[in-house]
Protein backbone atom coordinates (compact mmCIF):
# COMPACT_ATOMS: atom_id res chain seq x y z
CA UNK A 1 0.00 0.00 0.00
CA UNK A 2 1.41 3.33 -1.04
CA UNK A 3 1.11 5.36 2.15
CA UNK A 4 1.56 8.98 3.21
CA UNK A 5 1.69 10.60 6.64
CA UNK A 6 0.30 14.10 7.22
CA UNK A 7 1.05 15.63 10.61
CA UNK A 8 2.38 19.03 11.62
CA UNK A 9 4.59 17.44 14.32
CA UNK A 10 7.79 15.83 13.07
CA UNK A 11 7.99 13.67 16.17
CA UNK A 12 4.62 12.10 15.28
CA UNK A 13 5.77 11.47 11.73
CA UNK A 14 8.90 9.69 13.00
CA UNK A 15 6.84 7.56 15.40
CA UNK A 16 4.45 6.52 12.64
CA UNK A 17 7.29 5.80 10.23
CA UNK A 18 8.88 3.55 12.84
CA UNK A 19 5.62 1.72 13.52
CA UNK A 20 4.98 1.32 9.79
CA UNK A 21 8.42 -0.27 9.31
CA UNK A 22 7.06 -3.39 11.02
CA UNK A 23 4.31 -3.80 8.41
CA UNK A 24 5.52 -5.27 5.13
CA UNK A 25 2.45 -4.12 3.17
CA UNK A 26 3.15 -0.45 3.87
CA UNK A 27 5.39 1.61 1.63
CA UNK A 28 5.81 5.17 2.89
CA UNK A 29 5.99 7.34 -0.22
CA UNK A 30 5.70 10.75 1.42
CA UNK A 31 5.45 12.64 4.70
CA UNK A 32 4.01 16.15 4.98
CA UNK A 33 3.70 18.72 7.76
CA UNK A 34 0.91 20.68 6.02
CA UNK A 35 -2.33 19.60 4.40
CA UNK A 36 -1.66 21.74 1.34
CA UNK A 37 1.58 19.93 0.54
CA UNK A 38 -0.21 16.59 0.91
CA UNK A 39 -2.99 17.68 -1.48
CA UNK A 40 -0.46 18.75 -4.10
CA UNK A 41 1.26 15.38 -3.80
CA UNK A 42 -2.00 13.44 -4.04
CA UNK A 43 -2.99 15.33 -7.18
CA UNK A 44 -0.01 13.78 -8.92
CA UNK A 45 0.50 10.44 -7.18
CA UNK A 46 -1.58 7.41 -6.33
CA UNK A 47 -2.03 7.01 -2.57
CA UNK A 48 -3.72 3.94 -1.03
CA UNK A 49 -3.51 4.86 2.64
CA UNK A 50 -3.08 8.12 4.54
CA UNK A 51 -2.32 8.69 8.22
CA UNK A 52 -3.84 12.09 8.87
CA UNK A 53 -3.56 14.33 11.91
CA UNK A 54 -6.71 16.31 12.72
CA UNK A 55 -5.11 19.26 14.51
CA UNK A 56 -3.05 21.19 12.01
CA UNK A 57 -2.81 24.95 11.66
CA UNK A 58 -4.84 26.73 8.95
CA UNK A 59 -6.14 23.66 7.14
CA UNK A 60 -6.99 20.78 9.46
CA UNK A 61 -7.47 17.07 8.79
CA UNK A 62 -11.22 17.28 8.15
CA UNK A 63 -10.71 20.22 5.78
CA UNK A 64 -8.29 18.06 3.83
CA UNK A 65 -10.71 15.11 3.79
CA UNK A 66 -13.47 17.35 2.41
CA UNK A 67 -11.33 18.43 -0.53
CA UNK A 68 -10.57 14.89 -1.76
CA UNK A 69 -12.54 13.65 -4.75
CA UNK A 70 -11.21 10.08 -4.57
CA UNK A 71 -10.00 9.68 -1.01
CA UNK A 72 -7.69 6.80 -0.09
CA UNK A 73 -8.22 4.76 3.06
CA UNK A 74 -7.58 7.14 5.93
CA UNK A 75 -6.49 6.61 9.53
CA UNK A 76 -7.17 9.75 11.54
CA UNK A 77 -4.81 10.68 14.35
CA UNK A 78 -5.31 13.07 17.23
CA UNK A 79 -4.34 13.74 20.81
CA UNK A 80 -8.06 14.09 21.57
CA UNK A 81 -10.81 11.51 21.54
CA UNK A 82 -13.43 14.17 20.84
CA UNK A 83 -13.46 13.78 17.07
CA UNK A 84 -13.76 9.99 16.90
CA UNK A 85 -17.50 9.99 16.24
CA UNK A 86 -17.16 12.52 13.44
CA UNK A 87 -14.33 10.57 11.87
CA UNK A 88 -16.39 7.39 11.61
CA UNK A 89 -19.09 9.18 9.63
CA UNK A 90 -16.79 9.00 6.62
CA UNK A 91 -16.83 5.60 4.90
CA UNK A 92 -13.18 5.77 3.93
CA UNK A 93 -11.89 6.55 7.45
CA UNK A 94 -11.02 3.11 8.73
CA UNK A 95 -9.64 3.93 12.16
CA UNK A 96 -8.97 6.67 14.68
CA UNK A 97 -5.69 6.59 16.58
CA UNK A 98 -5.15 8.57 19.76
CA UNK A 99 -1.64 9.90 20.43
CA UNK A 100 0.75 8.79 21.82
CA UNK A 101 0.43 5.82 19.50
CA UNK A 102 1.10 2.44 21.08
CA UNK A 103 2.65 -0.40 19.06
CA UNK A 104 -0.17 -2.83 19.93
CA UNK A 105 -2.84 -0.34 18.93
CA UNK A 106 -1.06 0.34 15.67
CA UNK A 107 -1.10 -3.40 14.89
CA UNK A 108 -4.90 -3.41 15.38
CA UNK A 109 -5.19 -0.43 13.07
CA UNK A 110 -3.33 -2.27 10.36
CA UNK A 111 -5.64 -5.28 10.76
CA UNK A 112 -8.59 -2.93 10.23
CA UNK A 113 -6.95 -1.40 7.16
CA UNK A 114 -6.35 -4.85 5.64
CA UNK A 115 -9.88 -5.94 6.50
CA UNK A 116 -11.37 -2.81 4.95
CA UNK A 117 -9.37 -3.44 1.78
CA UNK A 118 -10.71 -6.96 1.41
CA UNK A 119 -14.26 -5.81 2.21
CA UNK A 120 -13.93 -3.13 -0.41
CA UNK A 121 -12.83 -5.64 -3.05
CA UNK A 122 -15.71 -7.95 -2.19
CA UNK A 123 -18.17 -5.07 -2.44
CA UNK A 124 -16.88 -4.16 -5.88
CA UNK A 125 -17.28 -7.77 -7.03
CA UNK A 126 -20.85 -7.99 -5.90
CA UNK A 127 -21.67 -4.56 -7.25
CA UNK A 128 -23.75 -3.63 -4.24
CA UNK A 129 -22.50 -0.13 -3.75
CA UNK A 130 -25.81 1.34 -4.98
CA UNK A 131 -27.44 -0.09 -1.86
CA UNK A 132 -25.53 2.29 0.37
CA UNK A 133 -26.60 5.20 -1.82
CA UNK A 134 -30.26 4.33 -1.27
CA UNK A 135 -29.98 4.57 2.50
CA UNK A 136 -29.63 8.14 3.83
CA UNK A 137 -26.45 8.40 5.83
CA UNK A 138 -26.06 10.31 9.07
CA UNK A 139 -23.42 12.52 7.48
CA UNK A 140 -25.98 13.73 4.92
CA UNK A 141 -28.02 15.15 7.80
CA UNK A 142 -25.18 17.12 9.31
CA UNK A 143 -22.67 19.71 8.29
CA UNK A 144 -19.43 20.46 10.11
CA UNK A 145 -18.20 24.01 10.11
CA UNK A 146 -14.85 25.34 11.24
CA UNK A 147 -15.31 27.93 13.98
CA UNK A 148 -12.27 29.06 15.97
CA UNK A 149 -10.44 25.90 14.85
CA UNK A 150 -13.21 23.67 16.18
CA UNK A 151 -15.45 21.61 13.95
CA UNK A 152 -18.99 22.35 15.03
CA UNK A 153 -21.82 20.08 13.96
CA UNK A 154 -24.94 21.69 12.48
CA UNK A 155 -28.04 19.61 11.87
CA UNK A 156 -28.95 20.39 8.24
CA UNK A 157 -32.76 20.24 8.65
CA UNK A 158 -32.47 22.86 11.41
CA UNK A 159 -30.92 25.42 9.05
CA UNK A 160 -33.36 28.20 8.16
CA UNK A 161 -31.30 30.76 6.26
CA UNK A 162 -27.74 31.14 5.03
CA UNK A 163 -26.73 34.71 4.33
CA UNK A 164 -23.56 35.87 2.57
CA UNK A 165 -21.70 38.61 4.44
CA UNK A 166 -18.53 39.50 2.57
CA UNK A 167 -16.01 36.67 2.99
CA UNK A 168 -18.27 35.09 5.62
CA UNK A 169 -21.64 33.41 5.77
CA UNK A 170 -24.16 33.56 8.57
CA UNK A 171 -25.94 30.26 9.13
CA UNK A 172 -29.17 30.71 11.03
CA UNK A 173 -30.72 27.59 12.54
CA UNK A 174 -33.85 27.03 14.67
CA UNK A 175 -32.01 28.01 17.83
CA UNK A 176 -28.61 29.47 17.00
CA UNK A 177 -26.58 31.45 14.48
CA UNK A 178 -23.06 30.67 13.26
CA UNK A 179 -20.66 32.93 11.39
CA UNK A 180 -18.27 30.94 9.20
CA UNK A 181 -15.48 31.96 6.84
CA UNK A 182 -16.77 30.55 3.54
CA UNK A 183 -18.28 31.67 0.24
CA UNK A 184 -22.04 31.13 -0.11
CA UNK A 185 -21.49 28.86 -3.12
CA UNK A 186 -19.54 26.34 -1.05
CA UNK A 187 -22.32 25.72 1.46
CA UNK A 188 -24.94 25.84 -1.29
CA UNK A 189 -23.21 22.84 -2.89
CA UNK A 190 -23.26 20.94 0.41
CA UNK A 191 -26.96 21.41 1.15
CA UNK A 192 -29.61 19.07 -0.30
CA UNK A 193 -30.98 20.65 -3.47
CA UNK A 194 -34.54 19.47 -2.90
CA UNK A 195 -34.74 21.39 0.40
CA UNK A 196 -32.62 24.47 -0.12
CA UNK A 197 -32.83 27.17 -2.76
CA UNK A 198 -30.80 30.25 -3.51
CA UNK A 199 -33.47 32.95 -3.75
CA UNK A 200 -31.12 35.93 -3.91
CA UNK A 201 -27.42 36.36 -4.56
CA UNK A 202 -26.90 36.71 -0.79
CA UNK A 203 -29.45 34.21 0.52
CA UNK A 204 -30.01 30.46 0.50
CA UNK A 205 -33.17 29.37 2.31
CA UNK A 206 -34.69 26.16 3.59
CA UNK A 207 -37.97 25.87 1.68
CA UNK A 208 -39.61 23.90 4.50
CA UNK A 209 -39.15 26.87 6.83
CA UNK A 210 -41.10 29.40 4.75
CA UNK A 211 -44.06 30.86 6.59
CA UNK A 212 -45.43 33.03 3.81
CA UNK A 213 -44.50 34.53 0.49
CA UNK A 214 -45.08 37.87 -1.08
CA UNK A 215 -44.21 38.77 -4.62
CA UNK A 216 -40.58 39.59 -3.97
CA UNK A 217 -39.90 38.25 -0.50
CA UNK A 218 -40.39 35.27 1.80
CA UNK A 219 -40.92 35.22 5.54
CA UNK A 220 -38.91 32.75 7.62
CA UNK A 221 -39.57 33.14 11.33
CA UNK A 222 -39.21 36.92 11.68
CA UNK A 223 -36.82 37.40 8.80
CA UNK A 224 -37.99 38.85 5.52
CA UNK A 225 -35.74 37.49 2.78
CA UNK A 226 -35.65 39.15 -0.65
CA UNK A 227 -36.36 36.98 -3.68
CA UNK A 228 -34.70 37.99 -6.95
CA UNK A 229 -36.89 38.22 -10.01
CA UNK A 230 -34.87 35.50 -11.72
CA UNK A 231 -35.50 33.06 -8.83
CA UNK A 232 -39.24 33.56 -8.36
CA UNK A 233 -40.36 30.95 -10.88
CA UNK A 234 -38.02 28.32 -9.43
CA UNK A 235 -39.33 29.05 -5.94
CA UNK A 236 -42.93 28.68 -7.08
CA UNK A 237 -42.11 25.38 -8.78
CA UNK A 238 -40.76 24.02 -5.54
CA UNK A 239 -43.86 24.84 -3.50
CA UNK A 240 -46.85 22.61 -3.07
CA UNK A 241 -49.37 25.10 -4.50
CA UNK A 242 -53.07 24.47 -4.28
CA UNK B 1 5.33 17.50 40.45
CA UNK B 2 5.59 14.53 38.09
CA UNK B 3 8.89 13.26 36.77
CA UNK B 4 9.29 12.63 33.04
CA UNK B 5 10.49 9.29 31.78
CA UNK B 6 11.55 7.56 28.57
CA UNK B 7 9.36 4.46 28.99
CA UNK B 8 7.27 5.21 25.92
CA UNK B 9 10.28 6.05 23.76
CA UNK B 10 12.03 2.84 24.85
CA UNK B 11 8.95 0.73 24.21
CA UNK B 12 8.40 2.27 20.79
CA UNK B 13 12.05 1.93 19.80
CA UNK B 14 11.93 -1.82 20.33
CA UNK B 15 15.65 -2.06 21.12
CA UNK B 16 16.76 0.42 18.46
CA UNK B 17 18.94 2.75 20.56
CA UNK B 18 19.85 4.96 17.62
CA UNK B 19 16.18 5.58 16.87
CA UNK B 20 15.38 6.26 20.54
CA UNK B 21 18.02 8.99 20.72
CA UNK B 22 16.98 10.41 17.36
CA UNK B 23 13.37 10.63 18.52
CA UNK B 24 14.43 12.48 21.66
CA UNK B 25 16.47 14.88 19.53
CA UNK B 26 13.46 15.60 17.30
CA UNK B 27 11.29 16.06 20.38
CA UNK B 28 13.79 18.50 21.91
CA UNK B 29 14.02 20.60 18.74
CA UNK B 30 10.24 20.76 18.34
CA UNK B 31 9.58 21.42 22.02
CA UNK B 32 12.00 24.36 22.04
CA UNK B 33 10.18 25.81 19.03
CA UNK B 34 6.73 25.11 20.50
CA UNK B 35 7.60 26.78 23.81
CA UNK B 36 8.98 29.86 22.02
CA UNK B 37 5.86 30.17 19.87
CA UNK B 38 3.60 29.58 22.88
CA UNK B 39 5.30 32.35 24.90
CA UNK B 40 5.11 34.70 21.97
CA UNK B 41 1.39 34.03 21.53
CA UNK B 42 0.75 34.58 25.25
CA UNK B 43 2.64 37.87 25.16
CA UNK B 44 0.37 38.96 22.30
CA UNK B 45 -2.63 37.61 24.23
CA UNK B 46 -3.48 35.61 21.13
CA UNK B 47 -4.99 32.75 23.09
CA UNK B 48 -6.25 30.82 20.07
CA UNK B 49 -2.73 30.73 18.67
CA UNK B 50 -1.39 29.78 22.12
CA UNK B 51 -3.95 26.97 22.24
CA UNK B 52 -2.49 25.34 19.13
CA UNK B 53 1.00 25.34 20.68
CA UNK B 54 -0.35 23.97 23.97
CA UNK B 55 -1.86 21.16 21.93
CA UNK B 56 1.53 20.23 20.48
CA UNK B 57 3.30 20.51 23.85
CA UNK B 58 0.56 18.41 25.45
CA UNK B 59 1.36 15.58 23.04
CA UNK B 60 5.00 15.70 24.07
CA UNK B 61 3.96 15.50 27.72
CA UNK B 62 2.23 12.26 26.80
CA UNK B 63 5.38 10.99 25.09
CA UNK B 64 7.36 11.71 28.25
CA UNK B 65 4.91 9.88 30.51
CA UNK B 66 3.63 13.06 32.19
CA UNK B 67 0.07 11.82 32.48
CA UNK B 68 -1.22 14.26 35.09
CA UNK B 69 0.41 17.20 33.30
CA UNK B 70 -1.14 15.97 30.06
CA UNK B 71 -4.61 16.13 31.60
CA UNK B 72 -4.01 19.60 33.03
CA UNK B 73 -2.59 20.79 29.72
CA UNK B 74 -5.74 19.47 28.10
CA UNK B 75 -7.82 21.57 30.51
CA UNK B 76 -5.61 24.57 29.80
CA UNK B 77 -6.01 24.04 26.05
CA UNK B 78 -9.81 23.92 26.37
CA UNK B 79 -9.79 26.90 28.74
CA UNK B 80 -7.83 29.05 26.30
CA UNK B 81 -10.76 28.87 23.93
CA UNK B 82 -12.60 31.03 26.48
CA UNK B 83 -9.47 33.01 27.49
CA UNK B 84 -9.42 31.07 30.77
CA UNK B 85 -5.83 31.17 32.13
CA UNK B 86 -6.50 29.14 35.28
CA UNK B 87 -4.00 26.40 34.37
CA UNK B 88 -1.33 28.70 32.95
CA UNK B 89 1.06 28.71 35.89
CA UNK B 90 0.99 24.91 36.31
CA UNK B 91 1.48 24.40 32.58
CA UNK B 92 4.42 26.78 32.47
CA UNK B 93 6.01 25.17 35.52
CA UNK B 94 6.24 21.84 33.65
CA UNK B 95 8.00 23.28 30.59
CA UNK B 96 11.50 23.74 32.11
CA UNK B 97 11.31 20.22 33.57
CA UNK B 98 10.64 18.81 30.11
CA UNK B 99 13.40 20.85 28.49
CA UNK B 100 15.91 19.83 31.13
CA UNK B 101 14.94 16.18 30.79
CA UNK B 102 15.51 16.32 27.03
CA UNK B 103 19.08 17.56 27.59
CA UNK B 104 21.27 16.49 24.63
CA UNK B 105 23.87 15.05 27.02
CA UNK B 106 21.35 12.64 28.51
CA UNK B 107 21.57 9.70 26.09
CA UNK B 108 19.17 6.77 26.25
CA UNK B 109 20.77 3.39 26.81
CA UNK B 110 18.76 0.31 25.84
Amino acid sequence: MKTIIVDDELVSIEILKKAAEQVSEIEIIGTFTTAMHAIKFMNKNQVDLMFLDIHMPDFNGFDLVDTLKNPPKIVMISSDRDFAVEAYEYDFIVDYLVKPIENNRFTKTMERVKKSNSAHIQQDDENIETLSKAVPKERDRALYVNIDRRLVKIDIPSIEIVEAKGDYIKIKTDNKSFVVHSPLKRIEEKLPKDKFLKVHRSFVINIDKIIDIEDNSVLIQRDVIPVSKSNRNELRKRLNLL
Amino acid sequence: METPNHLYVKQLSNGDEKFANYLVEVMRTELTEDVGLYKNAMTRKDYLDAKSHVHRIKHKMGLLGLEKSYERANNFENGLRESDLGEQSYFESVLPIMIEFLDPNRKIKL
